[in-house]
Parts: C-alpha cells; sequence; structure tokens
C-alpha cells in the first residue's frame, strides 16, 4: 500500500462491505446489544461474503486477500456492530493461528470451513490469572500412555460458548531456566472432557460471547499439536501480537469512525440558540478532536497493517495502532456524549454503546498499560 | 441454451447526498461537488435480473454505460457483482445527451459489442427518473421492448413471458427475442457483492470507448444530437405551513378537529 | 436527427387514456391545461383529443367538457389491451400525417411507455414527468420537470423538433375546467393502414386490474400524511385510521418508507 491511497479493489471492498453492513447489521446493532445476542446465524453469509476469510489462502477456502482489506472489514463491521465485529475477530485468532503454525493436514481440515463461516473458532490463552501474564498460565498438558492429558480453566475466551474448533494453549513442561514450555492444542467442541462454562454478562461488546471453557481429563493425540511441543507462546504472542490488535485497532476504528459521524450528524441537526449546534466553538473543538482521534487512529492502524502484508515485523505498530485506537475510541466516544448533551445517554443513540463497546475493547489484545510497556521496548531497541 | 444478456447502467449521484448539491446562481449550472456516484439502485436490480437468468441458462453477461471515465469503478463493481465483462462509453462528445441520444449512443455500444438476446435496464434512473431510454433504446435497436417488468420467464428460445406493472393493474405480455426490458425497481433484491468477486473481477475486462472507435454519427450524440434542450433551473421551495397545536390531548383533538372541518374535511365517526 | 420547418406543426393534442372503463383524470387535466395554453397564447387550431381502444365513441362527451375542441378516435381491436408497438405506430402515422406543434399525455405507466417511444419513432424530444407547462414568447413548449428526487426543477425545450412532447404527472395540473355544451369536431381515424407495420414483436395476452385498498392519492381531496416522527407501526396506525375517518388517502416523506411501516403500494411508483 502506498500509505495514504487505497487501491480500487480496496475501495470497492470498503463500498461493498458498507452496503452489507448499513443494510443488515445496523438496524439489528442496538436489539443485538440489548439482548446479549451474538447473531452467529450470520457466520455464513459473513464467510460467503468474504468477510471473515478475507486474509486467508484461496487454497485454504479464503478469499487470498491480505490484513489491510481485513482490517477494512473489521471497520466497517464495527462501524454499527463492534460486537460481530469481535466474535469474528476472535475467530480470526484461531484461524490464524492454524495459517501461521498449522501443518498443511490441520490446515485442509480446518481452513476452509472456519473461512467461510461455515464453523466457528476461539483462542483459549486466558486464565484467572490474567491475559497479559500468560507466561503464569496453570492449565496443564501430561502425556500419558503415548496421549496428552489436558487439565485447566480458561476464562474471558470469546466464542467460548460458540466454537467449534477451540485452540488451546497448556504448560507441557518447563525449560532449564525453569520457565514455563507452553505447547498449542487444536480441539473440537465435542471433545470428551472440554466444557464450556459461565457466560459473562459484559458491560460492552454484548453482541460477542464470552464465557469460561475448562478441560477435564480432555484426551488427545499428537496430531492435536499446532506446530511443535513448545510452541505455545510463540503461537499466542504472534496471533495475539499481529492478528488480536490488529483486528482490535481496526475494530476501535470503527467505533471511532461511528463517533465522529453521529457527532457531525447531531450537530448539523440538533439546534440551539436558533443555529445549529456546530456553530458553537466548544463544539467545533470536540468535531476536530473526534476527527482528530479517528484520523491518527485510522493511519496508525493501516500502516501496520500495509507492513504485515508486505512481511514486515510489526508488532510494535500494532501496538502503537491498538493503543491509539482504543485510547481515541474511549475518549471519542465520551467527548460525543458530552457533545450531545441529554440525549447522549439516551440509548436510542447508538453513542452509549459505543463507550461501552470501546472500554470493553481496550481489555483485548493486551491492556493500553501492556501496550505502553511493549511500545516503550520497540523503541528502546 | 446460452443466453447473451446486456445491462445498462447509470452511474449517478447517491441518493444519500442530495442535500449537498446545490445550483450556482451564475452559471445555473448543478454543483455535485462531494456528491460520490454510484449505480442506481433500479440498475443494480436489473443485473441481478441478468445474472440469474446467466446461472439458469448459461450464457454471458455484458454491462454497459455511458459516462466520464471515472464511472470506470461503478462499471468494475458491476464486474464483481457477477458481470463477465463491461464497456464504458465516454466520449465529451457523448455529455449532455438526453433520453434520445442516450439511446442511440448505448445503441451503437452495444451493437459493437456483438448481438445480445436480451438486454435489460431499469425503469427508471435515479436521477432524472425519466424512465425513457430502456423503450428509446429498443426502438434504437429496433428490438421489441417492455417497460417496469416485474417478473419474466423465458417461454422459449426465442419468446419470453413478462409481467408489467400498471396503475392498479398488471399487463401479461409474450415478447419475441432479442428484446429490451425496463425491469422494475421491486423486481427483486439485488445481490451483495463478495469479496472473492472483487478479486474476480480484476481478471475481467472493462473496456472504455470513445467515439473514435464507436464511429457513431456525431450530429446524434451528446448535445448536439439531442432533440430536448435543458432551460432554466430552480430549487423549488419546499416550506410546509407548519402549525403546532399546544395543550392536553382534548384540548388538541378539539383544535385539531375544529380545523379540519374548516378545511370541509368531514370526519366520519368510527362504528365502535 | 431531423430538423423540421416548426410553422408546419400548429396546435396542442391531447393522448387521452381510458382506464378502468372511465377517461384517466390526468387526460383531463390535461386538455384544460391545453386550453389555457391555446388562450394565453391565442392559438388558432382546436385543442384536440386523441383516443386509442375499442369502443372509445362513448367518451367523447367528458373530453369535450374537458377542453377538447376535437377528438381523433382511433378504433381497432388490435388496440384493446395498451401495447406501446402498436399504440406509438397508430399515433406516429397520424401524427406525421397532421403535424401537431404539441403531443401531450399523463406520465400514467402507459403514456410513460407510449411517449418515449413514439418520442423515438419520430426523432423527437420528450420531457418526462413534468410538474408544469407553458409557452414561450416564440410559442415553443417549456415544460418543468423535476429532477434529484424533487430536489430541482429544470426547464425542457424542444425548440428545433417537432412535434414537443411531454407526460405530466397525474394529479399536479389543475382539476379539469368544464366547458359545457362547447361544440366538439369527432372523427374517426382507421389505424389499419398504419397497424400492418406491426411486426407482432409484443404480443399483449391479459390485464388484470388489482385490488385498491382506500382513496389513490391522485384522486383524493384529503391525504394524510406521516413523516419521521410517524416513522414506527403504532404511529402509522394512527395515520391509517385518520386516513380512514377522513376519507382520505394517506402519504408519507421517505422515513416511515424507508422504516418499513408504510408498505410501498404498486401505485406508488410514479410519486415522490
Amino acid at each position: 500500500m502506498s500509505m495514504f491511497v487505497f487501491t480500487e479493489e480496496q475501495q470497492l471492498l470498503r463500498k461493498a462491505v458498507r452496503e452489507f453492513v448499513e443494510a443488515e447489521i445496523a438496524p439489528h446493532a442496538k436489539r443485538w446489544d440489548e439482548e446479549n445476542h451474538c447473531p452467529i446465524e450470520l457466520f455464513p453469509e459473513l464467510g460467503r461474503l468474504g468477510m471473515i476469510g478475507t486474509f486467508v489462502p484461496e487454497c485454504y477456502g479464503g478469499v487470498g486477500m491480505g490484513y489491510i482489506e481485513r482490517v477494512i472489514c473489521l471497520e466497517e463491521l464495527a462501524r454499527h456492530s463492534a460486537g460481530l465485529a469481535i466474535t469474528i475477530m476472535a475467530h480470526q485468532l484461531c484461524m490464524g493461528g492454524i495459517l501461521l503454525f498449522g501443518s498443511e493436514e490441520q490446515k485442509q481440515k480446518y481452513l476452509p470451513d472456519m473461512a467461510t463461516g461455515k464453523k466457528v473458532g476461539a483462542l483459549s490463552l486466558t486464565e484467572a490469572i490474567g491475559g497479559s501474564n500468560f507466561m503464569g498460565q496453570q492449565s496443564t498438558g501430561m502425556q500419558q500412555d503415548g496421549k496428552w492429558l489436558l487439565n485447566g480453566r480458561k476464562c474471558f475466551i470469546t466464542n467460548a460458548h460458540l466454537a467449534d474448533v477451540d485452540l488451546w494453549t497448556v504448560v507441557t513442561g518447563k525449560n532449564a531456566r525453569g520457565r514455563s514450555v507452553l505447547t498449542a492444542f487444536l480441539m473440537d467442541k465435542d471433545t470428551q472432557g472440554r466444557m464450556p462454562g459461565r457466560a459473562e454478562h459484559k458491560l460492552g461488546m454484548r453482541s460477542s460471547n464470552t464465557g469460561d471453557i475448562s478441560c477435564v481429563n480432555v484426551e488427545l493425540d499428537e496430531s492435536h499439536i499446532l506446530e511443535k511441543e513448545g510452541s505455545g507462546a510463540k503461537i499466542a504472542l504472534s496471533t495475539i501480537q499481529e492478528v488480536g490488535r490488529a483486528g482490535m485497532s481496526a475494530i476501535c476504528l470503527g467505533i471511532l469512525r461511528g463517533c465522529l459521524e453521529e457527532s457531525l450528524e447531531f450537530s448539523k441537526e440538533r439546534m440551539i440558540y436558533g443555529k445549529p449546534l456546530h456553530k458553537l466553538i466548544n463544539i467545533q473543538f470536540s468535531l476536530a478532536e473526534n476527527r482528530l482521534d479517528y484520523e491518527s487512529a485510522r493511519l496508525l492502524t493501516y500502516r501496520a497493517a500495509g507492513m504485515k502484508d508486505a512481511g514486515e515485523p510489526c508488532a510494535g505498530e500494532f501496538a502503537l495502532a491498538k493503543y491509539a485506537a482504543t485510547e481515541g475510541a474511549i475518549r471519542a466516544a465520551k467527548r460525543t456524549i458530552d457533545l450531545m448533551g441529554g440525549y447522549g445517554v439516551i440509548n436510542e443513540y447508538p453513542v452509549g454503546r459505543f463507550l461501552r463497546d470501546a472500554l470493553t475493547g481496550s481489555t483485548a489484545g493486551g491492556t493500553s498499560d501492556v501496550l505502553k510497556v511493549v511500545i516503550a521496548a520497540e523503541s528502546l531497541k | 441454451m446460452e443466453l447473451k444478456i446486456a445491462v445498462c447502467i447509470k452511474s449517478v449521484p447517491d441518493p444519500a447526498y442530495y442535500d449537498k448539491i446545490t445550483i450556482d446562481a451564475k452559471t445555473k449550472c448543478l454543483t455535485r461537488k462531494g456528491v460520490p456516484s454510484i449505480i442506481g439502485k433500479g440498475d443494480k436490480v436489473a443485473l441481478e435480473q441478468a445474472l440469474k437468468l446467466k446461472e439458469k441458462y448459461g450464457g454471458k453477461v455484458t454491462v454497459i454505460g455511458m459516462a466520464p471515465p471515472e464511472a470506470r469503478f461503478e462499471m468494475k463493481e458491476t464486474l464483481a457483482m457477477g458481470a463477465d465483462e463491461a464497456l464504458l462509453l465516454s466520449d465529451r462528445l457523448f455529455a449532455g445527451a438526453d433520453t434520445l441520444a442516450t439511446a442511440y449512443t448505448l445503441a451503437q455500444g452495444l451493437k459493437k459489442m456483438g448481438s445480445f438476446d436480451l438486454v435489460l435496464t431499469g425503469t427508471e434512473s435515479a436521477d432524472g427518473a425519466t424512465a425513457q431510454v430502456p423503450a428509446q433504446l429498443g426502438e434504437c435497436l429496433s428490438m421489441a421492448h417492455l417497460w417496469n417488468v416485474k417478473q419474466f420467464s423465458l417461454l422459449s428460445d426465442n419468446e419470453i413471458q413478462a409481467t408489467v406493472g400498471l396503475e392498479h393493474a398488471v399487463a401479461e405480455y409474450i415478447v419475441c427475442l432479442p428484446a429490451v426490458l425496463g425491469i422494475a425497481r421491486d423486481a427483486g433484491k439485488p445481490r451483495y457483492i463478495t469479496a472473492s468477486g472483487i478479486k474476480a473481477a480484476n481478471c475481467k475486462t472493462c473496456k472504455v470507448m470513445g467515439n473514435a472507435e464507436l464511429q457513431a454519427e456525431e450530429n446524434r450524440l451528446g448535445e448536439t444530437g439531442s432533440p430536448t434542450w435543458p432551460g432554466d433551473i430552480t430549487i423549488p421551495s419546499m416550506k410546509r405551513q407548519g402549525r403546532v397545536l399546544e395543550g392536553s390531548p382534548d384540548v388538541i383533538v378539539e383544535a385539531l378537529t375544529a380545523a379540519l372541518r374548516v378545511a370541509g374535511i368531514n370526519i366520519q365517526r368510527k362504528a365502535v | 436527427m431531423a430538423k423540421l420547418e416548426r410553422g408546419s406543426y400548429k396546435g396542442i393534442w391531447v393522448i387521452a387514456e381510458i382506464q378502468n372503463k372511465s377517461i384517466h383524470s390526468v387526460s383531463l387535466e390535461l386538455l384544460s391545461k391545453a386550453r389555457e395554453l391555446k388562450q394565453q397564447n391565442c392559438l388558432h387550431e382546436p385543442v384536440t383529443a386523441v383516443l386509442l381502444g375499442e369502443n372509445p365513441d362513448a367518451y367523447t362527451g367528458i373530453l369535450s367538457e374537458a377542453g377538447a375542441e376535437a377528438v381523433i378516435i382511433a378504433q381497432h381491436p388490435a388496440l384493446e389491451i395498451f401495447q406501446n408497438e402498436t399504440y406509438a405506430l397508430v399515433l406516429q402515422g397520424l401524427i406525421e400525417e397532421r403535424r401537431p406543434a404539441v403531443v401531450l399525455m399523463g406520465a400514467t405507466a402507459m403514456g410513460s411507455d407510449l411517449a418515449p417511444t413514439l418520442g423515438a419513432k419520430l426523432q423527437t424530444g420528450v420531457a418526462a414527468h413534468c410538474v408544469d407547462l407553458r409557452l414561450n414568447e416564440k410559442e415553443d413548449l417549456v415544460a418543468v420537470v423535476p429532477a434529484f428526487g424533487g430536489k430541482v426543477l429544470g426547464d425542457i425545450l424542444c425548440p428545433e423538433c417537432r412535434p414537443q412532447m411531454a407526460t405530466v404527472r397525474p394529479g399536479i395540473l389543475a382539476k379539469p375546467v368544464c366547458y359545457r355544451k362547447a361544440a366538439c369536431k369527432v372523427e374517426q381515424y382507421n389505424p389499419a393502414e398504419a397497424l400492418k407495420k406491426d411486426s407482432g414483436r409484443v404480443k399483449a395476452v391479459s390485464f388484470i386490474p388489482e385490488e385498491m385498498k382506500g382513496v389513490s392519492l391522485e384522486e383524493a381531496e384529503v391525504v394524510i400524511a406521516g413523516g419521521f416522527g410517524a416513522a414506527s407501526h403504532e404511529m402509522w396506525e394512527l395515520v391509517e385510521q385518520l386516513a380512514e375517518v377522513t376519507g382520505g388517502a394517506v402519504g408519507c416523506t421517505r422515513p416511515p418508507l424507508d422504516a418499513g411501516v408504510r408498505q410501498r403500494r404498486t401505485d406508488d411508483w410514479d410519486k415522490w
């Protein structure tokens, strides 16, 4: 990507996705949020349209486009339903893990159905002890009679109750320095001993499903290991850093655009002192700040995605993008509520939902403080 | 049987941005600055019908449009939707065409692309909405034509039966192929464009053709070839005589019924 | 484009339309408008109504009352159900023979199809879906047409081709004036010769009237309209109820239509 210009293909993709989202997603987003409903029934259609397997190669049933195109799809979706977008994002984490580290056989087995939305994936990494401290996780995998025996409990897992394919990381030993060795396993929904637990009642992203999954004496053979024994930490890090953060940046970018567009529309329509609201200079400041938050997050996000497409290392760039997008979205949503006055807190308007979604989104894929540590480390290199 | 179908597409200003259209007080010209172009919804409905026919009978769908070169983007959109090839007629000579000159130009373009069994168009465009091009295109191509076709089916290799929407009525017609059908806006929801469709469009051709290649009669093109000439344009005042009634519901009802009676409207009490 | 001596084309014609066994109100509105234009501009030729169909004789009285000073009737079994090809061929023959300066039709389903077909056959201009008509100082027709969903009104002229044609939306011009016991010359025209040219490409099979619900918008004395505030099912129900008790038709702006509470009725295609 030349940094500031989208290709004709990318513009067309955005237009096509927007048309679909405005007609089929936007009218229902408020209800899904209120009813805590994840519209997983749309997955096959979203898959058919290419909004799920965007970056998956055609030979595995995907569209064969890149990360910029993935970000475009997620941004457009999240403009109206961040909850649905994060559902796809989490599913893509699982797909990304398989795509980057899976054997040819695993790719052929899982990706075609996942890329087309026929099957739903989850990445089960976080435990009660916290997501950032993933090396401290306590789930275990032990070898017994030529099989692996998995035990443990994961929490805050997006798609916990919906996933057909579940990517788990467990501790399978200690290295010479006494640090945990993680291994990643793929398991199907109905694997004996795998049990989704409680479903969370969240502040935001309410049209996504989040919950616990437990494994009690789950028996898996070698063929379920992703890449090889001991690759778990690498798999977790690279999916979270480059697939997860890219996705969360895109989603918050969608929320940011929602704030920008809602604030512009409201300030043109709302009359105050006999004039449109936007004639007031403090309102203009808010509009300018919304624009600035959106544009800066947009540039950072698409630059990072462009680097990913070019095969360059971009963990630091995605950390920057995610920080700017999530923090910007929280600021912009709050600012837009302030701009709208009483209307801002009325749920007829989507801005309250934007704020709840933005706050919730900042916790996924690394909190802002974790991102700052990453950014600092990248800068100090 | 394989069908050769052509679909005419018009690139129009997005109706969502109509409030941005202004008239330059001096030149009396419309300024469309900042108003994006889209394919009219009705044209997409026509394209959908063509794609469905192709899926059922096999064949080829060719899209044709007459617009400035920028409309290549809209033509590409039709390829992404599933059309096989596109032709954009673009030349300064075509500018300022009324419906007759437009129909003539499109007809010449279609003749250049080969022969067709069916030519589909939207019944009316989203901007001018004259609804005249389908009939005039039929006349220019010396083909049978119908207007506001709500549904149609092939009866045989060379006949179709079509249902045409009229006011409070429908009429059934049997039409010999080749024919031009103006497809009604409610004939069926157009499909969404898929990401794979967009990728596939990269391998399809969108030809841009000027009159040097088209070789149409210059005195029948554009402004020169248009019997109708535009005169003044105005923005009509849409101000309404608003009146807000205030008070308790009883008071409002009283005032409202009184106002209606004064206006000569007789309110019948409904049997409960 | 054939450029003609303007002077040899004289008078105003209205192509009248029979719907549901009576003359469509827009034909009468057009006749009164034509009389008004004739008087304002001191024209000599009689305002002429043309009526095609089977058994159209019964309608001459009402046409004359609305302003027709002459009626030309073309009677033939082939003209029983409207069909663009046959109707246009008959009218083409008549117009080329008699040379009217202005030919007007209602912008009904029939007129919107017939006018452009005829315009293309005659290679002249047609202004579509007009909301007003006048003659300028050169006695040229100035037709006012809406564009961009009514956002803009534009004048359309057809200075170099004859006849000058226009279709006008029903219910927009003033209600017809009543010219009682006016003299009216009725003439039968034999369409058989013109019909020989019909290639038979389009065959009308049947005509199926749809049941009308409530009062149609263009004939209604009272219109109850809902806007943004009525874009919910509960509110829309109230609008319908009010229309029922006032004996009025319902209308709406875009929001109720977009919200899907107001189902677009089949007769809504030409309204905005």
